[in-house]
């Protein structure tokens, strides 16, 4: 007999059909988005009238990519690398020792998925203008950016540490090698694709963010969500259809690609509150 | 034997994202929260010495921003909830399927459409839910309807963004709990008489509460703090908070108000949270007791 027996029957009743309808939920702004960008006519219209690219091709060559996109690459490859840098030796101690105040700071380093973006990007406004540094400049900008990454990157790798098994660690250590020398190498390499998943999502996370960098952003330049808000709230740009099939692409297909060598749906299994 | 090899030193590792938060965080914070007790002034951040306790009195004063906390409070919820209703069966599928394929598609749909720019995600909702969109459009060719539908510009409009925004986050943390309840005890239920919905109710759902307040406290949160969604698929008559905390700033110049319409959505947006927190610590420990 299989263990899985039961689960053979399917679903309590009405849950497949729930969940096709949560999926059409998330997909169709997607779909709609993607289609629209490859629309022919200079509005918005169903049915399509056309195939083209020449909203691709607009966006391609506007300010809005050549500038904006690549601030926000640049952006959120900045925040998610120092995101790592700080995020993972924090993850550590969190997972490896009982310290004092252990839980309160592993709360504080979620906290900014939960505190409206509007209000770390006002409270960092309002500290620079009063320590009298870092106003809408870069790095003020890639601090708030920092902020808002950490918890994908805590998450991720507390999860990983709690389920990676610490006696292959201390195995090393008995054979000689010393803490930083197991740590790197026999530690990093097995929690070394979570340590991908959690810099990844930093890494899109902060690309798409939009209220800190709405407080934050230089004055001469948006990062590219501020961006496509100004063009959105003022006009239907189709370009903005095609930004969006853009950054969906790279989307999906980071996505195919993170869970080729990861389990995705173990994402959040090891993190605890 | 563990313990020993456990070096306490290791600790030194958590000061330097203490000392990042430290600076860019929890003084950020305080800074605000100073700034909402300064009388307001045109124009100035500065932080004087003077407590006043006026812009939280000109919040509660006003019905329009009373309105406000109120209108974010209930579309939070009811996007909540149906994140709830929708999310659970969906974080069943992809902790419970026997198909490879069938998981992978779930999991990648759900981290892409958390992932996918929120601004372009509210694009693709206006071209479906606006007045000549996909589903007005249609109905209308379709002669169904002669009028577009109000799909937009209300409640509705706003509920669907939020759930779009805040399901991925309600569903991640579920996916585990449902992960870890071994499937025997669902069958040691059947055995026992329970039909395949009462087993669920009985055994299943009790054990995943914690992954439950989890992804409600995420999503919760989420779709407390936006401003894009409210502001885009919502129009003036449903402002919410986030929308009015911005507006004291861009529009008015008034930043000691805009900091305390900030503290009011923070300490309410906390108060959820720890509420929530509390009742998962007392279910939790109640589940370690009656194990």
């Amino acid at each position: 007999m299989n263990k899985q027996r039961y689960y053979r029957e399917g679903y309590p009743r009405g849950f497949r059909l729930i969940a096709v309808i949560a999926s059409a939920l998330l997909i169709a702004p997607a779909v709609v988005v993607v289609l629209t960008s490859f629309n022919s006519a200079s509005y918005l219209s169903f049915p399509l009238k056309g195939f083209s690219v020449r909203w691709i091709t607009a966006y391609l060559t506007s300010a809005l990519f050549t500038q904006s996109f690549t601030l926000s690459l640049l952006l959120a490859a900045a925040a998610s690398i120092g995101a790592l840098l700080l995020g993972i030796p924090a993850s550590i101690a969190l997972v490896r020792v009982r310290f004092p105040g252990r839980d309160l700071l592993q709360a504080l380093l979620v906290a900014p998925l939960m505190i409206p973006g509007a209000v770390i990007g006002l409270a960092l406004y309002a500290y620079y203008i009063n320590i009298g540094a870092l106003t809408r400049s870069f790095p003020g900008l890639l601090v708030g950016h920092i902020i808002i990454a950490m918890p994908f990157v805590v998450i991720t790798v507390v999860g990983a540490l709690s389920n990676f098994n610490i006696d292959i660690e201390n195995a090393a250590r008995i054979l000689g090698a010393n803490a930083i020398q197991a740590f790197f190498k026999v530690t990093l390499p097995n929690i070394y694709p979570s340590i991908m998943v959690g810099g990844f999502l930093a890494f899109i996370y902060s690309f798409g963010q939009f209220s800190i960098s709405l407080y934050l952003s230089t004055p001469d330049l948006d990062p590219l969500p501020v961006a496509l808000y100004s063009t959105l709230r003022f006009s239907h740009d189709p370009r903005v259809a095609a930004a969006g099939a853009v950054s969906i692409a790279i989307v999906v297909s980071s996505m195919l690609i993170v869970n080729r060598f990861t389990n995705l749906d173990k994402w959040f299994a090891g993190f605890r509150f | 034997m563990i313990r020993m090899l456990r070096e306490n030193r290791t600790v030194v590792l958590a000061l330097p994202v203490l000392a990042f938060f430290t600076f860019f965080f929890i003084v950020p914070i305080f800074t605000l929260l100073a700034l909402a007790f300064n009388p307001k002034e045109l124009g100035s951040i500065a932080i004087k010495p003077v407590l006043t306790l006026e812009n939280f009195k000109l919040f509660f004063s006003y019905p329009v921003y009373r309105q406000s906390l109120i209108n974010s409070l209930w579309l939070t919820s009811a996007a909540t909830a149906i994140c709830l209703l929708i999310g659970y069966p969906v974080a069943y599928m992809i902790a419970r399927t026997a198909s490879k394929r069938v998981q992978a598609f779930l999991v990648i749909l759900v981290f892409s459409s958390m992932q996918i720019d929120l601004t372009v995600r509210i694009f693709g909702y206006l071209t479906i839910l606006g007045d000549n969109g996909l589903i007005n459009g249609s109905l209308i060719r379709a002669g169904v309807i002669s009028r577009p539908l109000p799909l937009m510009y209300n409640s509705f409009g706003v509920i669907v963004g939020l759930v779009n925004l805040s399901l991925p986050f309600l569903i991640l943390p579920l996916i585990g709990i449902i992960e870890s309840i071994s499937p025997d005890l669902l069958n040691v239920a059947r055995l026992l008489g329970c039909n395949r919905w009462k087993g669920f109710m009985k055994v299943e759902l009790p054990l995943s509460v914690p992954g439950i307040i989890t992804g409600v406290l995420f999503a919760f949160a989420i779709s407390m703090s936006s401003y894009l969604i409210p502001v885009l698929l919502g129009g003036w008559g449903r402002a919410v908070l986030p929308v009015y905390v911005y507006q004291q700033i861009s529009n008015q110049g008034l930043w000691q108000r805009g900091a305390a319409f900030a503290i009011v959505l923070l300490l309410t947006n906390l108060m959820v949270v720890f509420a929530l927190i509390r009742y998962y610590s007392r279910v939790y420990t109640k589940r370690m007791l009656a194990v």
